[in-house]
């Protein structure tokens, strides 16, 4: 099986096989454009956004996955769901929320649909059933309304608001 | 770095750019020559535009808004705002932080450009990864960006992060670590803030996220920070559609529509695309589209993007403000509405249209279907947004609630004719002598009214003036054959509503009262031995809209002799009133009544008990819950089941603790030998707030309703609330699985006024 090495920021390398790598369409691209063909085991592809430990969680995630289907395109119509997280995922992402968003940020660098799906499922399911005040407490958001412009916000919305 | 081949225009512009923004900078003396930053942005600009240009291609082109330059760390950190283009169609919305992510978003670009993978105004997905640092700012930035004119630079010297004044500036500081951070710890605390706040400020990562959610969830989120309403705000139109009368598998469709998602509920399943395919497979002219305009802006795109699809299909439409579309003007509105609605048979005016330009000599579009105005809930109209409308609606035939201040332009338009009901001034901004003008233009146009209300007038005491009387009477005479609802008012003694003619079409006769004035509470409203059969003939529905609290209230209103042989016809009976003893006093009125709506309140097992005793023919009984201080205050639970059932509260009680009906105690509901119909219509939508819809339709009552009258029908409805309409369904549907349902319910007498 070809092996790409994928670098770290902190500069650990991951030997990959390369169809695994390739669920990243950033690094896909890369391969692509460097013309890096199968048997050039020895190029090594630096990835300066993600460290160490992220990247070996997401080269577990990538290989756990690497017999799904391609993911489908964007469709708009297609209902999006949140309650469908396979229980493997779920376990995966069992992870504080520091990690948890560290992988968000590694899977949308790379560029991976359906690792940054799953991860934004669950961060959307946090926040789901949450009052504003509960949200920005779970995320250590500072709330920059001024009165008015809540107020002005609430009446935008009052004509569907649920009271 | 950049393959050869590709499509440099777009680097050299870049770079153009960057050594522009810097130069620009360094003669302002904004940056000081010396410092690294200086050097640095001067380094990667050099980078940049050394980057050999082959194969010119200016179809691309970077459009930047704005440029950042931090002045802390090293390397110094460069953000450029802006957009990429292809052919003139966004391509992405680009935030680039430091000279290497932006030499890799283009490094990016042009390699999707060689993979020929671009179509022309599709977000590009592969540009996700450009999406770094924070871009709070970016967010903040995009619903404006579209409908702004592109192309200009400016720069800005950021505030240095206070966070990040003391601490080292690498990616370090956002370093991933798979060990559980130590909350004690004030620089873990940090860490992991920074991280969040990273993450959730990506806009691709917010975006992605706000996608998944419902719309409630997405309005909790705008309301977060401004940052979030950035970018949940487009997510989330905030489009009401309804549509009454098509039917969608069997139930009416309904939503609260935002674009790119397809929300969770049952009714909210529709999006733009099933609306367009659903109106183009259907009978499209019997749509009716609420549109409820309130956050849509010029600058979400796919709102706009759509109408062009399914406004020519829409052939009905309540069109609330017109603010936030940018219309400004009468000409503007009329352009709107003749654009993107072409084939618009009715229209309901809901908010302000005070657009004051005349521009009457202007030649406008017209409107070439339009048959019906509603002008009901415009809560501010000006004369010359009505004269331009009523000008630009040549087919016009039916004007309803036109304010009759502005009868002027009816008459100057020469559409007199297609008056169908009139609003009156409010009774603060009227004296006598103003309803006199007013009523006596109205009845020299002899008008063919459909409805009139005299609520004003006579809760004004104006119909004691005899001129007011006399055009009162006369736009009754002018009306007799068109009239079909007719509201009269008792204020004061000698009303004269029996002067009227014979109202032979009249349906619907709706009683009110002012409430407090007290010489004349127990009045009747005709004079003793007054003929109401042979005044109202066909008159099938009676409301009573009067606060009676004894049994000589409603002799006094309703007195025996003028009643008894009218109330016989009347088939559908209407009241607010809720005192027990004075609803049997008038439901007795009216022996044969098949149809009974009555307000819920706390007496309401006291009330029933009386109506079930002497309504026995009944067939339909509404329930109106429009009061949620009655459900809060008391017992709630026990308080409706035993109203519906007619059950003491104490065994609902039990029978809730217990899961069991008890088949030896019916109820009193079982009096009702004919009842075919249930509804229970909740119009106070305090009421229905998720975790509270259990608290009127409750397991008793179904349960009840399922031993004791399984073929009885039960309809629901709700004023336009959805979601609960869902929650409703999932606690009955299985129990009664035929239950129907209106998320949208808007009827009732009592909410709409005549």
């Amino acid at each position: 099986m070809p092996v790409v090495r994928l670098q770290s920021v902190d500069g650990e390398v991951f030997p990959v096989d390369v169809e695994i790598a390739r669920m990243s369409f950033a690094i896909r691209n890369m391969l692509d454009d460097l013309g890096v063909q199968d048997n050039d085991a020895e190029e090594v592809i630096p990835l300066p956004n993600v460290t160490g430990p992220i990247l070996r969680k997401v080269i577990e995630w990538c290989t756990h996955h690497k017999d799904d289907p391609p993911p489908p395109e964007e469709d708009d119509t297609r209902e999006k769901r949140t309650d469908d997280i396979p229980a493997w995922d779920q376990e995966f992402l069992r992870v504080d929320q520091a990690v948890l968003f560290d992988i968000i940020l590694a899977a949308n660098y790379l560029d991976i649909k359906g690792l940054l799906d799953v991860t934004c499922k669950t961060v959307a399911n946090m926040i789901k059933g949450k009052t504003p005040e509960e949200i920005r407490k779970l995320f250590n958001i500072k709330n920059d309304f001024t009165p008015a412009e809540e107020e002005q916000i609430r009446k935008e919305n009052e004509w569907c608001e649920e009271k | 770095m950049i393959t050869p081949g590709s499509t440099p225009s777009l680097v050299y512009l870049v770079g153009l750019i960057l050594s522009e923004a810097i130069n620009f900078l360094m003669v302002m003396g904004i940056c000081n020559a010396g410092s690294s930053i200086t050097s640095e942005s001067l380094k990667l600009a050099k980078v940049i535009s050394n980057i050999p240009m082959h194969n010119l291609d200016t179809s691309f082109q970077l459009q930047v808004q704005r440029f950042m330059i931090r002045s802390y760390g090293q390397p110094p950190s460069v953000s450029v705002w802006g957009f990429i283009s292809f052919n003139n169609s966004l391509l992405l919305s680009m935030m680039a932080v430091s000279a290497t992510y932006l030499v890799h978003t283009i490094r990016q670009l042009l390699s999707i450009s060689n993979s020929k993978s671009i179509k022309q105004g599709v977000h590009i997905a592969q540009f996700t990864s450009v999406y770094t640092g924070s871009s709070a700012l970016m967010a903040s930035y995009l619903p404006s960006f579209r409908s702004k004119s592109v192309g200009s630079i400016s720069f800005t010297i950021s505030e240095p992060l206070k966070r990040l004044r003391n601490g080292s500036q690498t990616k370090k500081q956002f370093s991933f670590s798979t060990e559980t951070p130590d909350e004690d710890d004030p620089k873990d605390v940090v860490a992991l803030a920074s991280v969040k706040e990273e993450a959730l400020s990506n806009f691709i990562v917010q975006r992605t996220i706000f996608s998944l959610l419902d719309p409630s969830d997405l309005r909790n989120c705008m309301k977060v920070s401004k940052s979030w309403e950035a970018v949940a705000a487009p997510l989330l139109n905030d489009i009401y559609v309804e549509s009454r009368r098509c039917n969608l598998d069997c139930c009416k469709m309904t939503a609260l529509i935002t674009s790119g998602n397809s929300n969770s509920t049952l009714y909210h399943k529709v999006t733009w695309s099933d609306i367009i395919k659903y109106l183009e497979d259907s009978s499209c002219q019997t749509s009716y589209l609420h549109l409820s305009i309130g956050r849509v802006k010029l600058a979400y795109e796919e709102f706009f993007m759509m109408l062009p699809k399914f406004g020519p299909l829409i052939s009905r439409l309540d069109l609330l403000s017109s603010q936030h579309l940018g219309i400004r003007s009468n000409s503007a509105y009329i352009e709107f509405i003749h654009m993107y609605f072409p084939n618009l048979k009715y229209l309901k005016l809901i908010g302000g249209f005070a657009f004051s330009d005349s521009a009457d000599d202007e030649e406008d579009s017209s409107f070439a279907s339009l048959e019906t105005i509603d002008f009901g809930l415009s809560s501010k109209l000006s004369a010359p947004f009505v004269r331009r409308l009523l000008k630009s609606s040549p087919t016009l035939q039916s004007a309803f609630n036109f304010p009759v201040d502005l009868i002027d332009c009816m008459v100057l338009s020469r559409k007199y004719g297609t008056l169908r009901s009139v609003t009156l001034p409010g009774m603060q901004k009227t004296t006598a002598k103003t309803m006199e003008v007013l009523l006596g233009k109205l009845a020299s146009l002899a008008p063919k009214l459909e409805i009139f209300n005299l609520e004003i007038i006579s809760y004004s005491k104006f119909m004691s003036v005899p001129v007011v009387k006399a055009a009162v009477i006369k736009i009754i005479e002018s009306s007799k054959d068109s009239l079909k609802r007719l509201v009269i008012a008792r204020a004061e003694k000698e009303s004269g509503h029996w002067e009227c003619p014979i109202l032979s079409v009249v349906e619907h006769l709706r009683f009110e009262e002012f409430n407090g004035i007290e010489p004349f509470r127990g009045v009747p409203f005709f004079p003793e031995g007054s003929d109401l059969g042979g005044l109202f003939p066909n008159v099938k529905t009676v409301s009573v809209n009067i606060p009676m609290d004894t049994q000589e209230d409603v002799n006094g209103y309703f007195p025996q002799d003028s009643f008894q042989t009218f109330g016989c016809r009347v088939r559908n009976l209407i009241t607010a009133c809720v005192n027990p003893e004075c609803i049997q006093i008038l439901s007795s009125l009216f022996p044969y009544i098949t149809s009974l709506d009555i307000l819920w309140s706390t007496q309401m097992p006291s009330v029933l008990g009386q109506v079930y005793g002497s309504c026995g023919s009944l067939r339909v009984l509404t329930l109106t819950v429009d009061h949620f201080a009655a459900f809060s205050k008391h017992g709630r639970h026990h308080n409706f089941d035993a109203a519906v059932t007619g059950l003491s509260a104490e065994t609902c009680n039990d029978l809730r603790t217990n899961q069991k009906i008890m088949r030896e105690n019916p109820g009193l509901l079982l009096n009702l030998k004919d009842l075919e119909k249930l509804r229970v219509i909740i119009t106070d939508r305090k009421i229905s707030v998720r975790g509270k819809s259990q608290s009127f339709i409750t397991s008793v009552t179904i349960d009840y309703l399922m031993c004791f009258m399984p073929y009885l029908k039960m309809f629901i409805g709700i004023h336009k609330d959805c979601i609960r309409m869902k929650d409703l369904l999932e606690l009955i549907g299985p129990i009664l699985p035929h239950v129907e349902c209106d998320a949208c319910y808007n009827g009732g007498d009592r909410r709409v006024k005549l």
